[in-house]
Protein backbone atom coordinates (compact mmCIF):
# COMPACT_ATOMS: atom_id res chain seq x y z
CA UNK A 1 0.00 0.00 0.00
CA UNK A 2 1.21 3.30 -0.91
CA UNK A 3 0.88 6.44 0.85
CA UNK A 4 -1.51 7.83 -0.85
CA UNK A 5 -3.90 5.06 -0.27
CA UNK A 6 -3.29 5.25 3.16
CA UNK A 7 -4.41 8.70 3.75
CA UNK A 8 -8.14 7.56 2.79
CA UNK A 9 -8.27 4.43 4.34
CA UNK A 10 -7.33 6.48 7.73
CA UNK A 11 -9.80 8.75 6.99
CA UNK A 12 -12.63 5.53 6.38
CA UNK A 13 -11.05 3.93 10.03
CA UNK A 14 -11.38 7.42 11.84
CA UNK A 15 -15.22 7.75 10.30
CA UNK A 16 -16.16 4.53 11.09
CA UNK A 17 -14.85 4.56 14.98
CA UNK A 18 -16.50 8.17 15.19
CA UNK A 19 -19.65 6.81 13.77
CA UNK A 20 -19.76 3.92 16.27
CA UNK A 21 -18.79 5.83 19.50
CA UNK A 22 -20.52 8.72 18.61
CA UNK A 23 -23.94 7.28 17.81
CA UNK A 24 -26.83 9.14 19.25
CA UNK A 25 -30.31 7.69 20.15
CA UNK A 26 -32.61 7.26 22.82
CA UNK A 27 -31.41 6.21 26.18
CA UNK A 28 -34.27 4.05 26.99
CA UNK A 29 -32.88 0.74 26.91
CA UNK A 30 -30.19 2.46 28.82
CA UNK A 31 -32.69 3.73 31.37
CA UNK A 32 -34.35 0.40 31.45
CA UNK A 33 -31.20 -0.94 31.96
CA UNK A 34 -30.12 1.45 34.68
CA UNK A 35 -33.26 0.22 37.17
CA UNK A 36 -32.41 -3.54 36.35
CA UNK A 37 -28.77 -3.36 37.47
CA UNK A 38 -30.06 -1.75 40.09
CA UNK A 39 -32.21 -4.81 41.24
CA UNK A 40 -29.35 -6.78 40.76
CA UNK A 41 -27.00 -4.39 43.17
CA UNK A 42 -29.60 -4.76 45.42
CA UNK A 43 -29.78 -8.62 45.51
CA UNK A 44 -25.74 -8.51 45.49
CA UNK A 45 -25.28 -6.59 48.58
CA UNK A 46 -26.11 -9.03 50.85
CA UNK A 47 -23.88 -11.42 49.36
CA UNK A 48 -21.04 -9.04 49.26
CA UNK A 49 -21.49 -8.62 52.62
CA UNK A 50 -21.35 -12.02 53.76
CA UNK A 51 -18.08 -13.27 51.58
CA UNK A 52 -16.38 -10.12 51.56
CA UNK A 53 -15.50 -10.09 55.01
CA UNK A 54 -11.68 -9.91 53.92
CA UNK A 55 -11.65 -5.93 53.99
CA UNK A 56 -12.37 -6.22 57.85
CA UNK A 57 -9.11 -6.08 60.19
CA UNK A 58 -7.53 -9.09 61.37
CA UNK A 59 -6.86 -12.85 60.20
CA UNK A 60 -5.02 -13.23 56.68
CA UNK A 61 -4.73 -10.40 54.23
CA UNK A 62 -3.72 -10.99 50.81
CA UNK A 63 -3.99 -7.21 49.70
CA UNK A 64 -4.10 -5.69 45.90
CA UNK A 65 -2.29 -1.86 47.54
CA UNK A 66 -0.49 -1.88 50.71
CA UNK A 67 -1.68 0.89 51.77
CA UNK A 68 -5.11 0.32 51.37
CA UNK A 69 -6.66 0.39 55.03
CA UNK A 70 -8.74 -2.30 56.88
CA UNK A 71 -11.56 -1.26 58.91
CA UNK A 72 -13.60 -2.59 61.88
CA UNK A 73 -16.49 -4.48 61.44
CA UNK A 74 -19.06 -1.94 62.50
CA UNK A 75 -17.22 0.10 59.62
CA UNK A 76 -17.34 -2.79 57.38
CA UNK A 77 -21.29 -2.85 57.90
CA UNK A 78 -21.82 0.76 57.90
CA UNK A 79 -19.83 0.76 54.14
CA UNK A 80 -22.63 -1.85 52.72
CA UNK A 81 -25.70 -0.28 54.57
CA UNK A 82 -24.68 2.79 53.00
CA UNK A 83 -25.02 1.54 49.83
CA UNK A 84 -28.81 1.08 49.86
CA UNK A 85 -29.95 4.75 49.05
CA UNK A 86 -27.76 4.97 46.39
CA UNK A 87 -28.98 1.91 44.72
CA UNK A 88 -32.47 3.24 44.90
CA UNK A 89 -31.19 6.56 43.98
CA UNK A 90 -29.68 4.93 40.66
CA UNK A 91 -32.83 2.41 40.05
CA UNK A 92 -35.04 5.52 40.29
CA UNK A 93 -32.93 7.79 38.03
CA UNK A 94 -32.39 10.57 40.45
CA UNK A 95 -28.93 11.81 40.22
CA UNK A 96 -27.67 8.72 38.61
CA UNK A 97 -24.14 9.57 38.04
CA UNK A 98 -23.78 10.73 41.09
CA UNK A 99 -25.10 7.64 43.19
CA UNK A 100 -22.95 5.26 40.71
CA UNK A 101 -19.33 7.59 41.73
CA UNK A 102 -20.30 6.63 44.88
CA UNK A 103 -21.30 3.02 45.03
CA UNK A 104 -17.77 2.43 42.50
CA UNK A 105 -16.14 4.44 45.86
CA UNK A 106 -17.97 2.04 48.72
CA UNK A 107 -17.97 -1.45 46.55
CA UNK A 108 -14.37 -0.42 45.13
CA UNK A 109 -13.23 -0.44 47.93
CA UNK A 110 -14.34 -3.63 49.58
CA UNK A 111 -13.28 -5.08 46.75
CA UNK A 112 -10.13 -4.27 46.32
CA UNK A 113 -9.12 -4.47 50.14
CA UNK A 114 -8.42 -7.92 49.37
CA UNK A 115 -7.45 -10.65 46.69
CA UNK A 116 -9.58 -12.87 48.56
CA UNK A 117 -12.51 -11.01 47.47
CA UNK A 118 -12.37 -11.83 44.02
CA UNK A 119 -15.05 -12.74 42.46
CA UNK A 120 -15.83 -11.93 38.36
CA UNK A 121 -19.64 -10.55 38.67
CA UNK A 122 -19.18 -8.10 41.15
CA UNK A 123 -15.53 -7.09 39.07
CA UNK A 124 -18.37 -6.67 36.08
CA UNK A 125 -20.74 -4.46 38.52
CA UNK A 126 -17.47 -2.46 39.05
CA UNK A 127 -17.27 -1.48 35.69
CA UNK A 128 -20.57 -1.03 34.86
CA UNK A 129 -20.66 1.69 37.79
CA UNK A 130 -17.65 3.07 36.24
CA UNK A 131 -19.36 3.43 33.33
CA UNK A 132 -22.84 4.38 34.49
CA UNK A 133 -20.74 7.68 36.61
CA UNK A 134 -20.30 8.65 32.79
CA UNK A 135 -23.24 7.46 31.19
CA UNK A 136 -26.78 9.77 30.74
CA UNK A 137 -28.63 7.32 31.98
CA UNK A 138 -30.75 9.54 33.61
CA UNK A 139 -32.43 10.53 30.50
CA UNK A 140 -35.09 8.26 30.56
CA UNK A 141 -37.13 5.92 32.34
CA UNK A 142 -36.44 7.97 35.18
CA UNK A 143 -37.70 9.86 37.91
CA UNK A 144 -36.69 12.96 36.20
CA UNK A 145 -37.74 12.14 32.76
CA UNK A 146 -41.35 11.23 34.44
CA UNK A 147 -41.10 15.09 35.63
CA UNK A 148 -39.87 16.26 32.40
CA UNK A 149 -42.70 14.57 30.91
CA UNK A 150 -45.26 15.76 33.54
CA UNK A 151 -44.31 19.13 33.17
CA UNK A 152 -43.98 19.23 29.31
CA UNK A 153 -47.50 17.61 28.91
CA UNK A 154 -46.23 14.87 26.90
CA UNK A 155 -47.56 11.35 26.15
CA UNK A 156 -46.92 8.34 24.31
CA UNK A 157 -44.01 7.76 22.27
CA UNK A 158 -43.44 11.56 21.69
CA UNK A 159 -41.93 11.49 25.97
CA UNK A 160 -39.85 8.69 25.44
CA UNK A 161 -38.49 9.69 22.11
CA UNK A 162 -36.37 12.94 23.09
CA UNK A 163 -34.30 13.06 24.53
CA UNK A 164 -31.31 12.02 21.93
CA UNK A 165 -28.44 11.64 23.44
CA UNK A 166 -25.04 10.31 22.56
CA UNK A 167 -24.55 6.48 23.14
CA UNK A 168 -20.52 6.62 24.10
CA UNK A 169 -21.21 5.04 27.07
CA UNK A 170 -23.78 2.35 26.09
CA UNK A 171 -21.47 1.09 23.52
CA UNK A 172 -18.82 0.68 26.12
CA UNK A 173 -20.76 -1.55 27.99
CA UNK A 174 -22.18 -3.39 25.43
CA UNK A 175 -18.10 -3.73 24.04
CA UNK A 176 -17.90 -5.15 28.03
CA UNK A 177 -20.38 -7.62 27.90
CA UNK A 178 -19.24 -9.09 24.28
CA UNK A 179 -15.25 -9.34 25.91
CA UNK A 180 -17.21 -11.02 29.16
CA UNK A 181 -18.55 -13.59 26.41
CA UNK A 182 -15.50 -13.93 24.48
CA UNK A 183 -12.92 -14.76 26.86
CA UNK A 184 -15.32 -16.41 29.14
CA UNK A 185 -15.64 -18.94 25.39
CA UNK A 186 -11.60 -19.03 24.82
CA UNK A 187 -10.63 -19.91 28.69
CA UNK A 188 -13.33 -23.02 28.20
CA UNK A 189 -11.18 -24.01 24.97
CA UNK A 190 -9.39 -27.33 26.55
CA UNK A 191 -9.90 -31.19 25.89
CA UNK A 192 -11.05 -30.92 29.86
CA UNK A 193 -14.04 -28.73 29.67
CA UNK A 194 -15.16 -30.08 25.97
CA UNK A 195 -14.59 -33.49 27.27
CA UNK A 196 -17.10 -32.48 30.22
CA UNK A 197 -14.62 -33.03 33.02
CA UNK A 198 -14.95 -29.08 34.30
CA UNK A 199 -18.74 -29.27 34.08
CA UNK A 200 -19.19 -32.71 35.66
CA UNK A 201 -17.34 -31.07 38.65
CA UNK A 202 -18.77 -27.97 38.91
CA UNK A 203 -22.69 -28.11 37.66
CA UNK A 204 -23.03 -32.54 38.74
CA UNK A 205 -22.76 -31.78 42.25
CA UNK A 206 -24.95 -28.27 42.47
CA UNK A 207 -27.10 -30.51 40.37
CA UNK A 208 -28.03 -32.84 42.80
CA UNK A 209 -27.92 -30.73 45.92
CA UNK A 210 -29.47 -27.76 44.43
CA UNK A 211 -33.11 -26.43 43.32
CA UNK A 212 -32.99 -28.46 40.29
CA UNK A 213 -31.90 -31.63 42.16
CA UNK A 214 -34.72 -31.40 44.59
CA UNK A 215 -37.13 -30.44 42.27
CA UNK A 216 -35.98 -33.88 39.91
CA UNK A 217 -36.14 -35.82 43.37
CA UNK A 218 -39.61 -34.61 43.29
CA UNK A 219 -40.80 -35.71 40.16
CA UNK A 220 -38.22 -39.22 39.78
CA UNK A 221 -38.09 -42.12 41.75
CA UNK A 222 -35.21 -42.68 44.34
CA UNK A 223 -33.74 -44.95 41.98
CA UNK A 224 -34.32 -43.29 38.76
CA UNK A 225 -32.88 -39.44 40.94
CA UNK A 226 -29.73 -42.20 41.90
CA UNK A 227 -29.19 -42.75 38.34
CA UNK A 228 -29.56 -39.43 37.24
CA UNK A 229 -26.51 -38.24 39.58
CA UNK A 230 -24.67 -41.12 38.86
CA UNK A 231 -25.14 -40.18 34.98
CA UNK A 232 -24.10 -36.39 36.10
CA UNK A 233 -21.31 -37.31 37.95
CA UNK A 234 -20.02 -38.98 34.49
CA UNK A 235 -18.05 -36.37 32.26
CA UNK A 236 -19.47 -37.83 29.12
CA UNK A 237 -22.94 -36.84 30.64
CA UNK A 238 -21.66 -33.72 30.37
CA UNK A 239 -20.09 -32.98 26.46
CA UNK A 240 -23.03 -31.91 24.81
CA UNK A 241 -23.69 -29.28 27.80
CA UNK A 242 -20.01 -27.92 27.21
CA UNK A 243 -20.34 -27.78 23.59
CA UNK A 244 -23.03 -26.11 23.45
CA UNK A 245 -21.52 -23.28 26.24
CA UNK A 246 -18.32 -22.91 24.44
CA UNK A 247 -20.09 -22.44 20.90
CA UNK A 248 -23.07 -19.96 22.04
CA UNK A 249 -20.48 -17.77 24.52
CA UNK A 250 -18.08 -17.83 21.22
CA UNK A 251 -21.36 -16.62 19.11
CA UNK A 252 -22.77 -14.10 21.61
CA UNK A 253 -21.05 -11.41 21.63
CA UNK A 254 -20.94 -10.70 17.49
CA UNK A 255 -25.02 -12.07 17.21
CA UNK A 256 -25.90 -9.63 19.81
CA UNK A 257 -24.61 -6.78 17.76
CA UNK A 258 -26.03 -7.99 14.36
CA UNK A 259 -29.66 -6.91 13.91
CA UNK A 260 -30.25 -10.14 11.77
CA UNK A 261 -29.20 -12.81 14.29
CA UNK A 262 -29.78 -10.66 17.33
CA UNK A 263 -33.26 -12.10 18.15
CA UNK A 264 -31.50 -15.32 17.87
CA UNK A 265 -29.07 -14.83 19.94
CA UNK A 266 -31.18 -13.39 22.94
CA UNK A 267 -33.51 -16.42 22.21
CA UNK A 268 -30.41 -18.93 23.19
CA UNK A 269 -28.78 -16.12 25.40
CA UNK A 270 -31.44 -15.95 28.04
CA UNK A 271 -32.47 -19.72 28.57
CA UNK A 272 -28.98 -20.36 28.35
CA UNK A 273 -28.41 -17.59 32.04
CA UNK A 274 -31.60 -19.20 33.28
CA UNK A 275 -29.67 -22.58 32.92
CA UNK A 276 -26.59 -21.55 34.81
CA UNK A 277 -28.55 -19.27 37.13
CA UNK A 278 -31.44 -22.20 38.28
CA UNK A 279 -28.84 -25.14 37.96
CA UNK A 280 -25.42 -23.34 39.33
CA UNK A 281 -27.07 -20.96 41.31
CA UNK A 282 -25.55 -18.26 39.53
CA UNK A 283 -28.73 -15.68 39.86
CA UNK A 284 -27.79 -12.51 40.49
CA UNK A 285 -25.35 -12.74 37.13
CA UNK A 286 -27.48 -14.30 35.73
CA UNK A 287 -30.41 -11.47 35.42
CA UNK A 288 -27.45 -9.07 35.07
CA UNK A 289 -26.76 -10.33 32.06
CA UNK A 290 -29.82 -11.05 30.41
CA UNK A 291 -30.56 -7.64 31.79
CA UNK A 292 -27.91 -6.21 29.56
CA UNK A 293 -29.10 -7.34 26.45
CA UNK A 294 -31.66 -4.82 26.54
CA UNK A 295 -28.61 -2.35 25.77
CA UNK A 296 -27.90 -4.13 22.50
CA UNK A 297 -31.98 -3.24 21.18
CA UNK A 298 -32.18 -1.01 18.86
CA UNK A 299 -32.35 2.56 20.41
CA UNK A 300 -35.75 2.77 18.97
CA UNK A 301 -36.63 -0.45 19.30
CA UNK A 302 -37.95 0.09 23.15
CA UNK A 303 -39.86 3.02 22.48
CA UNK A 304 -41.65 1.92 19.57
CA UNK A 305 -42.52 -1.03 22.25
CA UNK A 306 -43.67 1.25 25.00
CA UNK A 307 -45.79 3.30 22.08
CA UNK A 308 -47.83 -0.18 21.23
CA UNK A 309 -48.35 -0.44 25.08
CA UNK A 310 -48.26 2.23 26.66
CA UNK A 311 -50.56 4.86 24.10
CA UNK A 312 -51.19 6.29 21.19
CA UNK A 313 -47.73 7.69 19.29
CA UNK A 314 -47.15 11.44 18.80
CA UNK A 315 -45.33 12.90 15.92
CA UNK A 316 -41.79 11.92 15.50
CA UNK A 317 -39.40 14.67 17.55
CA UNK A 318 -37.26 17.01 16.17
CA UNK A 319 -33.77 15.55 15.98
CA UNK A 320 -30.65 17.86 16.77
CA UNK A 321 -28.77 18.57 12.98
CA UNK A 322 -25.45 17.54 14.73
CA UNK A 323 -25.08 13.92 15.33
CA UNK A 324 -25.87 10.71 14.01
CA UNK A 325 -28.60 8.56 14.54
CA UNK A 326 -28.02 5.46 16.26
CA UNK A 327 -28.82 1.68 13.84
CA UNK A 328 -27.38 -0.89 15.78
CA UNK B 1 -17.17 19.50 28.78
CA UNK B 2 -14.75 16.52 27.53
CA UNK B 3 -13.03 17.36 24.48
CA UNK B 4 -13.57 14.47 21.64
CA UNK B 5 -9.85 13.88 21.53
CA UNK B 6 -10.19 13.20 25.34
CA UNK B 7 -12.78 10.68 25.38
CA UNK B 8 -10.76 8.99 22.57
CA UNK B 9 -8.43 8.26 24.91
CA UNK B 10 -10.36 7.27 27.42
CA UNK B 11 -12.08 4.59 25.15
CA UNK B 12 -8.74 3.66 23.67
CA UNK B 13 -7.53 3.34 27.40
CA UNK B 14 -10.61 1.09 28.61
CA UNK B 15 -10.62 -0.76 25.26
CA UNK B 16 -6.55 -2.01 25.76
CA UNK B 17 -7.16 -2.81 29.24
CA UNK B 18 -10.29 -4.98 28.76
CA UNK B 19 -8.80 -6.64 25.95
CA UNK B 20 -5.18 -7.26 26.59
CA UNK B 21 -5.42 -7.63 30.50
CA UNK B 22 -7.48 -11.12 30.19
CA UNK B 23 -4.53 -12.53 27.56
CA UNK B 24 -2.53 -12.71 30.75
CA UNK B 25 -5.03 -15.61 32.25
CA UNK B 26 -4.40 -17.80 28.94
CA UNK B 27 -1.04 -17.14 28.98
CA UNK B 28 -0.50 -18.16 32.58
CA UNK B 29 -1.50 -21.17 33.96
CA UNK B 30 -3.27 -21.42 37.26
CA UNK B 31 -0.88 -22.62 38.96
CA UNK B 32 0.61 -19.43 39.21
CA UNK B 33 -1.85 -16.88 39.42
CA UNK B 34 -5.48 -17.11 40.30
CA UNK B 35 -6.05 -15.48 37.16
CA UNK B 36 -8.69 -12.68 38.73
CA UNK B 37 -9.70 -9.81 35.83
CA UNK B 38 -9.52 -12.36 32.72
CA UNK B 39 -12.68 -13.82 32.29
CA UNK B 40 -11.95 -17.93 33.19
CA UNK B 41 -15.24 -18.25 35.54
CA UNK B 42 -16.05 -21.78 35.52
CA UNK B 43 -13.40 -22.76 32.78
CA UNK B 44 -11.23 -24.67 34.73
CA UNK B 45 -10.96 -27.35 37.95
CA UNK B 46 -8.29 -26.84 40.56
CA UNK B 47 -7.80 -28.64 43.73
CA UNK B 48 -5.28 -28.41 45.87
CA UNK B 49 -3.84 -30.93 49.20
CA UNK B 50 -1.65 -28.94 51.75
CA UNK B 51 -0.20 -29.65 54.78
CA UNK B 52 1.88 -27.56 57.16
CA UNK B 53 3.82 -28.90 59.92
CA UNK B 54 5.36 -26.79 62.76
CA UNK B 55 8.34 -28.55 63.90
CA UNK B 56 9.85 -27.12 67.38
CA UNK B 57 12.94 -27.76 68.53
CA UNK B 58 12.51 -30.95 70.25
CA UNK B 59 11.85 -32.20 66.88
CA UNK B 60 8.20 -32.73 67.78
CA UNK B 61 5.89 -31.98 64.91
CA UNK B 62 2.07 -30.37 65.50
CA UNK B 63 -0.29 -30.24 62.29
CA UNK B 64 -1.18 -25.88 61.55
CA UNK B 65 -4.79 -25.93 60.41
CA UNK B 66 -4.43 -23.33 58.40
CA UNK B 67 -8.54 -22.10 57.79
CA UNK B 68 -7.94 -20.54 61.45
CA UNK B 69 -6.58 -18.00 60.14
CA UNK B 70 -9.05 -17.17 57.40
CA UNK B 71 -12.31 -15.47 57.94
CA UNK B 72 -14.12 -17.76 55.64
CA UNK B 73 -11.96 -20.78 56.08
CA UNK B 74 -12.84 -21.94 52.28
CA UNK B 75 -10.75 -18.78 50.96
CA UNK B 76 -7.66 -21.44 51.86
CA UNK B 77 -7.37 -22.40 48.17
CA UNK B 78 -7.28 -19.36 47.16
CA UNK B 79 -3.97 -18.79 47.99
CA UNK B 80 -2.47 -22.30 46.65
CA UNK B 81 -0.31 -21.01 43.62
CA UNK B 82 2.47 -19.62 43.53
CA UNK B 83 2.78 -15.99 43.52
CA UNK B 84 0.66 -15.97 46.38
CA UNK B 85 2.05 -18.81 48.62
CA UNK B 86 5.33 -16.75 49.66
CA UNK B 87 2.85 -14.13 50.95
CA UNK B 88 1.14 -16.64 53.04
CA UNK B 89 3.97 -18.57 54.04
CA UNK B 90 5.56 -15.20 55.86
CA UNK B 91 1.90 -14.51 57.20
CA UNK B 92 2.35 -17.77 58.76
CA UNK B 93 6.33 -17.43 60.35
CA UNK B 94 4.93 -14.31 62.28
CA UNK B 95 1.69 -15.42 62.82
CA UNK B 96 3.57 -18.63 64.95
CA UNK B 97 6.35 -16.22 66.12
CA UNK B 98 3.63 -13.70 67.71
CA UNK B 99 1.63 -16.95 69.09
CA UNK B 100 4.78 -17.49 71.08
CA UNK B 101 5.53 -20.92 68.99
CA UNK B 102 9.08 -21.24 67.92
CA UNK B 103 10.23 -23.53 65.20
CA UNK B 104 10.26 -24.84 61.65
CA UNK B 105 7.33 -24.72 59.46
CA UNK B 106 7.46 -27.57 56.85
CA UNK B 107 4.85 -27.53 54.04
CA UNK B 108 3.60 -29.86 51.24
CA UNK B 109 1.29 -28.47 48.63
CA UNK B 110 0.03 -30.11 45.84
CA UNK B 111 -2.54 -28.87 43.37
CA UNK B 112 -4.31 -30.79 40.71
CA UNK B 113 -5.54 -28.70 37.97
CA UNK B 114 -8.77 -30.28 35.39
CA UNK B 115 -8.11 -33.61 37.31
CA UNK B 116 -5.30 -34.12 34.81
CA UNK B 117 -2.24 -32.41 35.51
CA UNK B 118 -0.22 -32.28 39.15
CA UNK B 119 1.99 -30.21 39.94
CA UNK B 120 3.71 -30.01 44.04
CA UNK B 121 4.44 -26.13 44.38
CA UNK B 122 6.62 -26.00 47.57
CA UNK B 123 9.78 -27.58 48.41
CA UNK B 124 9.47 -30.19 50.98
CA UNK B 125 11.51 -31.03 53.77
CA UNK B 126 12.87 -27.57 54.33
CA UNK B 127 11.55 -24.47 56.78
CA UNK B 128 9.22 -21.55 54.78
CA UNK B 129 10.56 -18.92 56.69
CA UNK B 130 13.71 -19.27 55.91
CA UNK B 131 14.13 -21.09 52.58
CA UNK B 132 14.28 -18.84 49.44
CA UNK B 133 11.04 -17.32 48.30
CA UNK B 134 9.66 -19.20 51.50
CA UNK B 135 9.80 -22.65 50.00
CA UNK B 136 7.86 -21.76 46.89
CA UNK B 137 9.16 -23.58 43.41
CA UNK B 138 9.82 -21.71 40.54
CA UNK B 139 8.69 -23.17 37.07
Amino acid sequence: MNQTDSVPSALGLAHRWNRFWYAEGNPLSLGVFRALFAVCLALELPVTRSVSVFAIRGGFHLPYLPFVPLVAPDVYHLIHDLQYPFILLLGIGLLPRIAATVLLVLQGYVFFADQLNFRNHPYLFLLFLLLFAFAPSGKAFSISALARRTLGGLRGVGALAEPVVPLTVQRLMQVQISIVYFYAAIHKLTVQFLGGWVLADVVGGALATGPFGRHLAGLLSPESFQTFNQAAARPGFWVPAAWVTVILEMLLPFALWSPRWRRAAMAFGIPFHVAIGYTMRIEIFSLAMISSYLLFLDPATLPKLWARFGGPPDPPPKRPAKGRKARS
Amino acid sequence: MTSRRTTNWLIAAFLAFQLLYPIRGLVRAKFDTWGEFTWNMFSQTYECLGRYRLVDRTGAETDLNLRQYFVIPAKVGRTMNRQDLPVLHRFLCEQTALEGRPGQIRARVSCTRNKVETRSLVQENVDICTAPNHAVLSN
